[in-house]
């Protein structure tokens, strides 16, 4: 309220001051001449003020004949202005000297403290708001990898958030999330929770002095955001932004998948070599596909064998694909709009915003967001300050249509011949789990509709999920003596999320489950029914809250050429999460009734005969896990020169993952850096800036859950005994040890050709010791058949490189920003006895045995073509052809014998920005790209093919004839079919290429209107802007058309284009 | 505040140790509520109630048999080349999917050795004291159980001549996994579960809360079976009789309604402990009864129409579990422990006895009009109808390899036969294969010795 009297008092000066004299200036830095944004310029009786945009140029109203200009920037010395009503029209330019003489003091945070870009010996990688906000997304992580160097995202996991990984892998089976700070507190909710038009800027914390402040969970990397705060003395600002973004329905046709056609050949033959004589003798139904039942009925005479091949043949021309694509995508599209304002008083600043996201998904899925936020900060003496912080995020999921590969009958995947709409677009029941001969009599309609509708089903089922976030932070700080301060935060998180799965009584779901527990009384024909006819209730709760306390002390002093600035603080973090579920049959949705059912008895299932209980669909979860933590870090400069900076960090937890000598962990790190540009000596005029910087540290990876204890999880109660019963979760494993990773990071930042060249080239050497990885055990002696073991030690090193450059500068200006990331790693020492050869093909995921070869590297099995006399792959024993399939695939072939192919992680990654400036007008383009590895393309498995229904779409290449081996490398059909055979054959060398691609991820276009077209006093700006994502691949290796980035066999996200406004006021 | 100055150090001494015990009283509250090291006794009633572990035992002992067999294309639609090589007895890798019965009956094992090892650290007490020892023979029954099995499967027939000679089953008897798996002997084996058994029964009860649970009556049962395994007829009647004394009821079959996809209820009166098993081979569209053991069973008797259903190609197809369902039943039943003890009265000479324990069992499955009592010359006649009995009672409950080897080893001369892409596999009397080989994973990550071939 109090801010909106003093705005509408404003406006009310600004009407009073109309008569009087405007003035314009453009406002410089004194060092590199250019314009600086954001400068607050006041009028020295502080009521009227304005700020310079980006072209450094301000606009402010005298209504005194004489008055001063009072200038002032936080990186900047204050400066005094006198003006004279005399003086209209335009001002000479001021210049503004840096503060410390420096350039711009440009921090990065930490999380815990601001650091002077300077004097920081540590590795960061910052991104800036308008870098960050070239692109369009309602997810704050999604826009970080190609704009970021060093941080990968891995498109073939879904979480997104489990995805990222900065300067590679540490470990392959722990926990690889980096760990996310949200204005200094570690973030526990969900990421997409953030709203990305609050975020002011993002900081990577890449190398082990950055990261080991945050100790065990920092293993993986920091993602440091900060959001938007107000700043004392500056005027009021609102900035809206408004965009919409369309994403195309993507291409199902790039899963290259067997043909219709020759997947009823397939079914043909393996009809008449028996395959299925049991499924269709079989009591219980299991469903079969329809060309196998045409089959079926033309063996038994129902059909002729005319009338069964016309119908088989129809389906040749069958493409389930195009039915999805008509009837299940369409157009995603996303609509944000946010709005932010700020302002300060002398002694107090403030900020709050408001988003909304509504989004609609390719499947019809809806996904809803508000954000709400407010920062405040009050000084109320000048030794205390105080600062408080409001998150609140509502958002409200609901599910959509069923997607391609997710209507998929119990068999395995749909044949690609079932179509779900007929010509005129009316639902055609779909094989799920019983056979559909059997569906149209049974219970001699007696019983409820037993069809599976997908066209239609989706509609009778409603999923809807809703989550309220509040997050709420307040902080004292205290100064103590000069230097020193003492504060004290208190942060507290509040998710709840509620879940309901509607599944009406038309649905699938309802109706399979009541018929299904439904029993028809032989003599009398009356159907009795186990659960009621009506729809099917799940509702889920889930409550989550988080506590974090912190004290710190923090210290900063200069005494003539020496300055210090530490820290020591102490952190009690507590999350516990707490949900529950159940379930309620017969559900009417209209007048909320229900019908009870007994959960403790057995029934048999109608069709099956098989006793189940009805599912309760009840359960209940509980979960805390707390952390201390102490930790200080200091750096002592000298001359502004040398910098000497260390940290120590020590955490303890409640997880079991450890025992208890093993909870405090302490890690630390070490670092120097030298400004060389500052020693008298130096000399080089053209480069103004040079520093240099090392550092050393140990991080670790914490996973709790792996345990120094046998544990069990509790799971319900016995269906027999109603007692509890329990799994076993985690063996006993006091001989692991955990990962530790010692990094060695050298640093150079530099400046050049005034300020046109500037960037940082780093180069690190990485030591793992302890990699945790999967080893089989004998299951003599265990319940399981693998478990984490210490399994090797790694060296790596890599380089990373930044470059901005204004290639171009004046009216037409052109940046180009260009990340390069090179990464090597390789194995020391490996500690697991097995060598066989099977334990390392494949995808390239495990860790490698060779000393000297990547951690992650691409082995195959030596091919030795087909054989021609009946198309057999060929491999080799010991130099020899063979062909004993279980000696190739097993203890036959040893690492050495098998084919190296490269790294399975790029050696090469990064990207390329452009930007493109003309007056207000903007084109940035950005590629990415990566290089220097392998992958592996799916291969054909007759006994997947056989079971489940998927094989490539190269099964038409397959060997067929005598001299088809030397046009093809696919093996011949072979029935039956035999796994080690599949295996060989998919882990050989002919399925590997090369990883190598381009891609051209976003181009954006902005439009910065001209003030003369803007309406005066009331818009400070309006930008326009258009920006096409994930456009595509530019150039590949390979030559099968893969995106090696998504796992095979899915499909990609399609292109994606949003347009926008953003204003100031 | 001298004091304090004065003693400053003491101070925060003294504060230290506070901040640090409520530290760790912060850092041991559990991460998880449904998370939990095993210390209680509830604990241990979890673990053993996990039916997904504990309800399931090895399928090879009738994988391997001669109740069934599968037809070509049936055969060649299994989906594992392990499943097929198994059907014909191949010599090894028989098991390729890593869930296998080794794998099955050896994490059992591990359950009860991390239960006996908890039970170890409880302190026994008047409250606790019932329940602390029905755990404890529950675990010492679990364990001895599958050992049985796995001697039954891995082991050739039991001979006191050599059996400290021949290679046994690895016993696994704590929690400890880094331990090697070694071999032991055939006599060691034996010794171990007949201990586990005998020590099981001085804990359990007469009978269970539910038949998924062990009980005396059970272990007894089990025992007098292992005991048959081993040929000692005397022991084998003792504990049969003995679990025949706590519980000896038997379903008549007379009562037991036709034509229903699967004859019998879950659970029925004559069963004393309750596991399953299944596998591929023997889902109940696949295997095919052999027509020798059809044509065994007489026209009124009613296992002809409860057990079987015919196939469209004319074939038999088994429906009697006793589990209610398509999986097989690997618990013991009051059936079997009746067919035994008549065996050992038979193999005793007590043919009086041994009638009238097979006539109390037939009474209950011939239509009782036209039940007429089977009568016997000599106590050798009364021995073979009670093994033809046996065998036309126990199909499909995993005893027939373990009665094949001690049959061949008496001499029976049974010589099992499969027929497969026109080529006949045979497998021998007391053939090296009864034993069978051991999953060649476990050979090469522990580096036991294999069967010999």
């Amino acid at each position: 309220m109090k801010k909106i009297i003093a705005f509408l008092l404003l406006l009310t000066l600004f009407q009073v001051a109309r008569a009087q004299v405007d003035i314009k200036g453009i406002i410089l830095d004194k060092q590199t001449g250019q314009p600086v944004e954001g400068v607050l310029v006041q009028l020295k009786n502080g009521l009227i003020s304005s700020l310079t945009n980006s072209s450094g140029s301000f606009e402010i109203r005298l209504y005194k004949p004489l008055d001063t200009l009072l200038i002032q920037h936080q990186s900047f010395l204050p400066v005094l202005f006198p003006v004279t009503a005399e003086q209209p029209g335009s001002l000479p330019p001021i210049m503004l000297q840096p503060k410390y003489n420096e350039l711009n003091e440009v921090t990065v945070s930490t999380g815990l403290q601001l650091v002077a870009r300077e004097r920081a010996t540590g590795s960061f990688d910052k991104i800036e708001t308008a870098r960050f906000n070239e692109q369009v997304s309602t997810n704050v992580l999604s826009r970080l990898e190609a704009i970021s160097s060093s941080l990968a995202v891995n498109k073939k996991t879904n979480a997104l958030s489990s995805s990222v990984s900065i300067r590679g892998l540490s470990s392959i089976n722990g926990p690889r999330a980096p760990l996310i700070i949200l204005d200094n507190f570690p973030y526990e909710g969900d990421i997409n929770n953030i709203n990305p038009n609050d975020v002011e800027s993002i900081t990577l914390l890449k190398d082990a002095a950055a990261a080991s402040i945050w100790g065990t969970r920092a293993g993986n990397g920091v993602i440091v955001i900060t959001t938007k705060k107000g700043k004392l003395n500056q005027a009021l600002s609102i900035s809206l932004n408004n965009n919409i973004s369309y994403t195309a329905s993507p291409d199902l046709f790039y899963d290259k998948k067997i043909s219709s056609s020759d997947f009823i050949d397939v079914e043909q033959f393996l009809f008449a070599e028996g395959f299925y004589n049991s499924r269709i003798s079989d009591p219980s139904r299991p469903v079969l596909s329809p060309v196998v039942e045409l089959l079926e009925q033309k063996a038994n005479g129902t059909l002729t064998p005319a009338q069964a091949d016309a119908a088989i043949n129809a389906l040749r021309l069958n493409d389930t694909r195009t039915d999805f694509n008509k009837y299940m995508y369409q157009t995603a599209v996303s609509r944000q709009h946010a709005i932010t304002l700020s302002g300060g008083t002398n002694s107090h600043s403030w900020n709050a915003s408001g988003g909304v996201d509504d989004n609609t998904s390719n499947l019809g899925a809806g996904y809803n967001r508000v954000t709400l936020k407010t920062d405040q900060r009050i000084i109320l003496s000048n030794k205390l300050q105080l600062s408080a912080g409001l998150f609140y995020t509502s958002t409200k999921s609901t599910a959509g249509r069923p997607g391609y590969q997710e209507i998929n009958p119990s068999s395995g995947e749909l044949p690609p011949y079932v179509m779900f709409a007929s010509g005129a677009g009316e639902p055609i029941p779909v094989m799920r789990t019983y056979r559909q001969p059997y569906l149209d009599t049974a219970g001699g309609g007696r019983l409820l509709n037993w069809n599976y509708y997908p066209l239609t089903d989706y509609k009778n089922s409603s999923n809807t999920s809703r989550s309220h976030d509040i997050l709420g932070t307040v902080g004292l700080q205290y100064k103590i003596i000069r230097g020193l301060d003492a504060n004290i935060a208190y942060q507290y998180q509040h998710t709840a999320g509620t879940g309901r799965l509607l599944q009406n009584t038309r649905s699938f779901a309802a109706r399979d489950i009541v018929n299904g527990f439904s029993s028809i009384d032989p003599v009398s024909g009356a159907v009795s029914y186990v659960i009621p006819k009506g729809g099917i209730l799940n509702n889920s709760s889930s409550t989550a809250k988080t506590y974090n306390i912190r004290g710190q002390l923090n210290y900063s002093q200069r005494f003539n050429r020496h300055e210090l600035n530490a820290i020591a603080g102490y952190d009690i973090r507590q999350v516990k999460s707490e949900s529950e579920a159940f379930t309620v049959y017969g559900y009417n949705d209209n007048i909320l009734t229900y019908i009870p059912v007994d959960f403790s008895r057995q029934y048999p299932h109608y069709i099956t005969g098989n006793n189940t209980t009805i599912n309760d669909g009840t359960g209940f979860t509980n979960k805390t896990n707390r952390f201390l933590s102490f930790y200080t870090n200091g750096a002592y400069t000298v001359n502004s020169k040398y910098t000497a900076s260390f940290s120590v960090r020590r955490d303890a937890s409640n997880l079991f993952g450890v025992t208890t000598n093993n909870k405090w962990t302490p890690l630390w790190s070490a670092g120097a850096a030298w400004n060389i540009s500052r020693e008298r000596f130096y000399k080089i005029p053209w480069l103004e800036f040079l520093k240099t910087r090392l550092t050393y540290g140990i991080s670790g990876n914490a996973d709790p859950s792996r345990s120094a204890y046998t544990t069990i999880q509790y799971l319900g109660s016995n269906a027999y005994t109603f007692q509890p019963i329990a799994r076993l979760d985690q063996f006993a494993n006091p001989s692991l040890q955990w990962e530790e990773v010692a990094m060695l990071n050298i640093g150079v930042d530099f400046k050049a050709f005034k300020n046109r060249v500037s960037g940082s080239i780093e180069h690190y050497r990485k030591k793992a010791t302890n990699l945790i990885g999967v080893a089989e055990v004998d299951y003599t002696g265990v319940a399981t058949y693998t478990l984490d073991k210490n399994t090797a030690q790694m060296k790596g090193s890599g380089w990373d490189i930044i470059i901005n450059s204004q290639n171009t500068s004046g009216k037409l200006s052109w940046q180009t920003n260009l990340l390069w990331s090179i990464n090597t790693d390789k194995i020391t020492e490996y500690y697991l006895p097995s060598k066989d050869g099977y334990l390392f093909v494949g995808d390239g995921n495990s860790i490698n045995a060779s000393i000297g070869r990547p951690v992650y590297s691409l082995y195959s099995y030596r091919w030795g073509g087909l054989d021609a006399s009946n198309g057999d792959p060929v491999g080799y024993l010991a130099d020899t052809l063979s062909k004993n399939y279980s000696a190739l695939t097993g203890t036959g072939t040893q690492i050495n014998d098998l084919v190296y192919h490269g790294r399975a992680l790029p050696k090469f990654f990064g990207s390329l920005g452009n930007t493109i400036s003309y007056k207000g007008m903007s084109l940035t383009a950005r590629i990415t790209y990566k290089f220097g590895y392998y992958f592996r393309k799916p291969g054909l498995r007759y006994t997947n093919l056989f079971n489940n229904a998927r094989a490539p779409a190269n099964f038409a290449e397959r060997w067929q004839e005598p001299g088809d081996e030397r046009l093809t490398n696919v093996p011949s059909m072979t029935y039956p079919a035999s796994n080690n055979r599949d295996n060989f054959y998919a882990n050989s060398e002919v399925l590997v290429e090369k990883g190598d691609h381009i891609r051209l991820q976003y181009i954006t276009l902005s439009y910065r209107l001209p003030n003369r077209l803007l309406p005066q006093n009331i818009i400070k700006g309006i930008n326009l802007y258009i920006n096409a994502n994930n456009i595509g691949i530019l150039w590949r290796a390979n030559k099968a058309g893969i995106d090696p980035d998504y796992r095979p066999n899915t499909i990609l996200p399609g292109r994606n284009i949003a347009v926008g406004a953003s204003l100031n006021f | 505040m001298k004091f304090l100055f004065k003693h400053i150090r003491l101070f925060i001494l003294l504060l230290l140790i506070v901040w640090m015990s409520a530290c760790k009283k912060f850092l041991d509250e559990s991460p998880d509520k449904k998370l939990a090291i095993p210390t209680t006794l509830n604990d241990c009633r979890a673990m053993l109630g996990y039916t997904p572990f504990m309800g399931t035992d090895a399928s090879y002992a009738e994988v391997s048999a001669d109740n069934y067999y599968n037809t070509q294309a049936d055969h060649n639609a299994l989906i594992y080349e392990g499943m097929r090589r198994a059907y014909t007895w191949q010599p090894d890798q028989i098991f390729d999917v890593p869930d296998n019965d080794w794998a099955r009956l050896y994490r059992k094992v591990y359950v009860s050795n991390v239960v006996l090892a908890t039970l170890q650290k409880i302190p026994v007490e008047a409250s606790n004291e019932r329940e602390w020892k029905t755990l404890k023979g529950e675990s010492l029954f679990i364990r001895a159980k599958c050992f049985a099995q796995l001697v039954d499967l891995w082991s050739l027939v039991y001979d006191e001549a050599n059996a400290s000679t021949l290679p046994g089953i690895p016993l696994r008897l704590t929690d400890d996994f880094n331990e090697t798996s070694v071999r032991s002997t055939m006599q060691q084996t034996y010794d171990q579960l007949l201990a586990d058994y005998h020590a099981s029964l001085l804990f359990l009860p007469p009978l269970p809360l539910h038949i998924v649970q062990p009980s005396k009556a059970a272990g007894y049962a089990l025992l007098s079976r292992a005991y048959l395994a081993m040929r000692n007829y005397p022991e084998a009647l003792k504990y049969a009789d003995s679990s025949l004394q706590l519980k000896n009821t038997l379903l008549n079959y007379n009562t037991v309604a036709i034509n229903q996809t699967f004859s019998f209820r879950q659970f029925n009166v004559e069963q004393l402990y309750y596991t399953t098993a299944s596998s591929g081979h023997l889902i109940n569209s696949r295997a095919r009864v052999d027509s020798t053991l059809y044509n065994m069973y007489a026209a009124d008797d009613c296992r002809k129409q409860l057990f079987f259903r015919q196939h469209a190609d004319g074939s038999f197809l088994f429906k009697g579990s006793y589990t209610g369902g398509s999986s097989q039943f690997a618990g013991i039943a009051t059936d079997e422990v009746y067919l035994t003890r008549a065996e050992c009265y038979a193999r005793q000479g007590n043919t009086a006895a041994a009638l009238a324990d097979l006539n109390e069992l037939l009474r209950n499955r011939i239509k009782t009009a036209t039940f007429i009592p089977v009568t016997a010359a000599t106590a050798e006649d009364a021995l073979q109808k009670i093994i033809t009995e046996r065998r036309k009672e126990l199909l499909m409950r995993f005893v027939r390899w373990m009665d094949i080897k001690r049959f061949n080893k008496d001499g029976a001369g049974i010589v099992m036969k499969r027929k497969i892409n026109n080529q006949e596999y045979i497998l021998p009397p007391n053939d090296l294969r009864y034993a069978l080989p051991v999953p060649d994973d476990i050979i090469r990550i522990s580096g036991m010795q294999q069967n010999p071939r």
